[in-house]
């Protein structure tokens, strides 16, 4: 694969992430049940690519990370699972939740043709990108419009784990380049 | 005083008084008064403390709990400061944060470390196999009792960031 098809990878990627951003710009405030589905949704993308990057990455360090944001991701849906079916609470999509669930295919499709070194890179400069949108709608979106509480809780409980995952990539971004 | 008597007139309450007799056995009586009246004084001063302490529940020693209930040995409890031997030390673990991140405790004494965060975590020796939780998921928990004192560093495995250490004397 080309750069330019691998910036054109990482570009995609950024865009299901990204829209999380612009709904914030656009000044839509998502409601409890919304941010459910996003903050599910956001995990379930990130479990995807984990899953694959465990049985593709060539590199220890990338396959012991994508283990990590399975393990991770996994355990954040439980908890939000739990508090989601506790409140009865009804998880529901939105713009951003549909984007986000289309980026990640998108995301999966380009990177199931890849390998080796090539898609150790690929993988790990999305999970910069990924994180860093996320991050982002997080602390300008969610928390901020969370109604419930416990909710609200949950994601300021998520927020340390989203920093650790991005420190932890931008490292290994930074040991492939 | 009566005349012709060379005595001391000691006062003993409101009421009368009492003479002793001068002479050879003065000093003797002086002495024999002395001790009566010194034990008399320990004895009322007991008694008068003890009302004291059962009033104001200051018994020095004792805690509060204590104090309320009846004066007998069976019922003191131990002071709030006391951990109980049933229940271990506790590391709380949350947003990515041992909690205290650094335990002192005694030989033979258990710690726990109690996952209260989203992700599961470990509580992982750096230079000795001292700890090894493997995977303590959210909301579970995983104790360990410490044999030997030391000085032991522990990270978490899965984000190595979190780091603590337990002191064991």
């Amino acid at each position: 694969m080309t750069k330019y098809a691998v910036l054109s990878f990482t570009g995609a990627a950024m865009v299901a992430a990204s829209t999380l951003a612009a709904e914030e710009k656009s000044g839509a405030k998502p409601t409890d049940p919304q941010i459910a589905m996003i903050a599910v949704t956001a995990d379930n993308v990130d479990i995807n690519a984990g899953k694959l990057a465990s049985e593709k990455a060539t590199n220890p360090k990338v396959k012991e990370f994508a283990d990590l944001m399975v393990r991770d991701h996994t355990s954040v849906n439980e908890q939000a699972t739990s508090l989601v079916k506790k409140l009865g609470v009804t998880p529901e999509e939105s713009a951003t939740s549909r984007s986000l669930q289309s980026g990640g295919e998108k995301m999966m499709a380009k990177l199931k043709k890849m390998s080796g070194a090539e898609f150790d890179k690929a993988y790990v400069d999305n999970e910069v990108s990924y994180h860093e949108q996320v991050l982002a709608a997080v602390d300008k979106t969610l928390i901020p419009n969370a109604q419930n509480a416990e909710l609200k809780s949950l994601l300021e409980s998520a927020r340390p784990i989203f920093v650790s995952h991005l420190d932890h990539a931008k490292g290994l971004q930074s040991s492939l380049h | 005083m009566r005349p012709g008597q060379d005595s001391l007139p000691v006062s003993r309450g409101h009421t009368s008084e009492v003479w002793i007799v001068s002479g050879p056995l003065s000093l003797r009586a002086l002495v024999l008064w002395a001790v009566i009246i010194f034990i008399a004084g320990f004895i009322h001063g007991r008694q008068m403390r003890s009302l004291t302490e059962a009033g104001t529940g200051q018994a020095s020693g004792q805690s509060a709990a204590a104090v309320a209930s009846p004066p007998t040995n069976s019922n003191i409890v131990p002071a709030p400061s006391t951990v109980p031997a049933t229940s271990p030390a506790r590391v709380t673990i949350r947003m990515l944060k041992f909690s205290p991140d650094k335990l002192e405790v005694k030989i033979g004494e258990e710690v726990e470390w109690a996952n209260a965060d989203l992700t599961p975590h470990t509580a992982t020796s750096q230079e000795t196999s001292e700890l090894n939780s493997g995977a303590i998921n959210a909301g579970a928990a995983w104790r360990h009792t410490f044999s030997k004192a030391g000085t032991f560093l522990y990270f978490c495995t899965f984000h190595p960031e979190m780091k603590g250490v337990v002191v064991v004397r």
